[in-house]
């Protein structure tokens, strides 16, 4: 069979190109003619197989599109509201976790700041009382009385003035720079208040040795010395010593100066 | 080229008319969200997931398209029902296919209302990959010129995207691939059985 005879007559037919009368024509001599039956029939069969050259085409095609739709979100606006709820929910967890920092940061300071040389001084300090002040004999002044009243007055430079007047080594008037240790303590003259507690001590007195070794601790750690060796080996000192009247605070002293928060 | 506010008679147009316009429309067509999440809705409901649904829906449309050119859907019923229609009759076939869901998918089929009859040709697997065969033997140059003739572009608009020098040398080529494809399917003893059975 020769396709070529019949492929321009059966394509006019099966594309509606033909009239009335062509097709009647044509479909008459169908019947009649096994070869254009089967011209036919390979025709019908070829066009099958560019149909599924289409659909194999349009089926890439919508692949693509479907692609397409499915990148959209990532460079578009499309489903806002999940990307906003992301955001919202990192938000939401960099703020916890900022307040988190923030709480810890100022608590680690608050804490550090309990345990600070300041701290420690201003919480162990205690300003004499007046009613420790000696009085003086039966209608007479105290010889340091002058000074007593100058801290009663809280003027705390005229009593330190008075007591550096008081002979350093007088045995007697030991507690003169007993005095003035709290008088240039309150002035925030350490190192002044140091050599002040550090005279009293070396006096004999007992009576004032203790308080005012007790201070001269405290002087150093106001002044921020807390690393001399002096003051080291005087609160061991201090705190292993069962009978010093100050041995449980300078245990706690010590106990606070090797505190995690310093 | 928006296809936001096109009526049926637009889409069937454009689809049957080829070239470009044909691409517009099935992408106006495939761009019906509110479609697509119904048909892919109907596939869940039925055994089948998201991923099937989208295969259904493109399916749809692949017959749609077919069924336009060829003219076997005129614009008689809604063009997007008709297009659902065609969905859920490929999907309720997808289950028939299945043996352990045979009786239900029947019995879901039988359940659904019938809005339209889409006229769907389905070919099998073992014969769409003879077809394919066959396609491939016609080399590249026939296969693209075919195609335009299939999808009605004219020969001028033929000429003038494979560059022939005039319409006349196209209409040529595309007789002589023509009768080279039917020769392949002559020769071919897998499609004489089918041609005969």
């Amino acid at each position: 069979m020769d396709i070529s005879l019949y492929i321009e007559r059966i394509e006019q037919h099966e594309t509606g190109a033909m009239n009335a009368a062509e097709r009647s024509a044509f479909e008459a001599e169908l019947a009649g003619n096994a070869d254009l039956r089967q011209a036919q029939a390979l025709y019908i069969q070829a066009n099958e197989v560019l149909e599924q050259g289409l659909e194999n085409k349009l089926r890439h095609q919508l692949q693509d599109w479907a692609s397409e739709t499915a990148q959209v979100p990532m460079t578009a606006t499309k489903t806002p509201a999940k990307v906003v709820s992301m955001q919202s929910t990192w938000m939401r967890m960099a703020i916890a976790a900022s307040v988190a920092l923030l709480i810890g940061w100022f608590g680690f300071q608050w804490a550090g700041s309990q345990y600070s040389d300041q701290a420690l001084y201003s919480g162990n300090y205690e300003k004499p009382n007046d009613s420790v002040f000696r009085a003086g004999g039966a209608g007479e002044a105290h010889p340091l009385q002058t000074g007593y009243d100058a801290m009663k007055a809280n003027n705390m430079e005229a009593a330190a003035t008075f007591f550096s007047s008081v002979l350093a080594d007088n045995d007697y008037f030991a507690e003169a720079q007993y005095y003035l240790g709290h008088a240039n303590l309150q002035q925030q003259k350490y190192d002044a208040a140091i050599t002040a507690f550090n005279q009293c001590k070396a006096r004999s007195s007992s009576k004032f040795k203790e308080k005012a070794e007790w201070n001269l601790l405290l002087a150093y750690i106001a002044a921020g010395k807390t690393g001399d060796t002096e003051f080291k080996t005087l609160l061991d000192e201090t705190a292993n010593d069962p009978a010093h009247s100050y041995q449980l605070k300078a245990k706690e002293l010590k106990r606070d100066l090797g505190s995690f928060w310093r | 080229m928006q296809t936001n506010n096109w009526t049926d008679t637009q889409f069937l147009e454009a689809i049957a008319g080829g070239g470009t316009a044909r691409e517009a429309g099935l992408r106006g067509i495939y761009s019906d969200n509110e479609l697509k999440r119904k048909v892919i809705s109907f596939v869940r409901n039925r055994q089948g997931n998201a991923d099937d649904g989208q295969d259904m829906f493109h399916e749809g449309i692949i017959v749609l398209d077919r069924n336009i050119r060829e003219g076997k859907f005129r614009g008689e019923a809604p063009l997007k029902g008709y297009l659902y229609s065609i969905c859920r009759f490929l999907w309720m076939n997808q289950l028939r296919k299945n043996a352990h869901t045979t009786q239900g998918a029947e019995i879901a089929l039988a359940n659904e209302p019938d809005e339209y009859t889409p006229e769907i040709t389905l070919i099998a697997q073992e014969r769409k990959n003879l077809l394919n065969s066959l396609l491939s033997q016609l080399g590249e140059r026939c296969q693209q010129i075919l195609e335009l003739w299939k999808l009605s572009y004219s020969m001028e608009e033929i000429a003038e995207k494979l560059s022939f020098s005039s319409s006349d040398m196209a209409r040529k080529a595309k007789y002589r691939c023509h009768l080279s494809l039917m020769e392949l399917v002559q020769q071919n003893p897998e499609m004489q059985t089918n041609l005969k059975n």
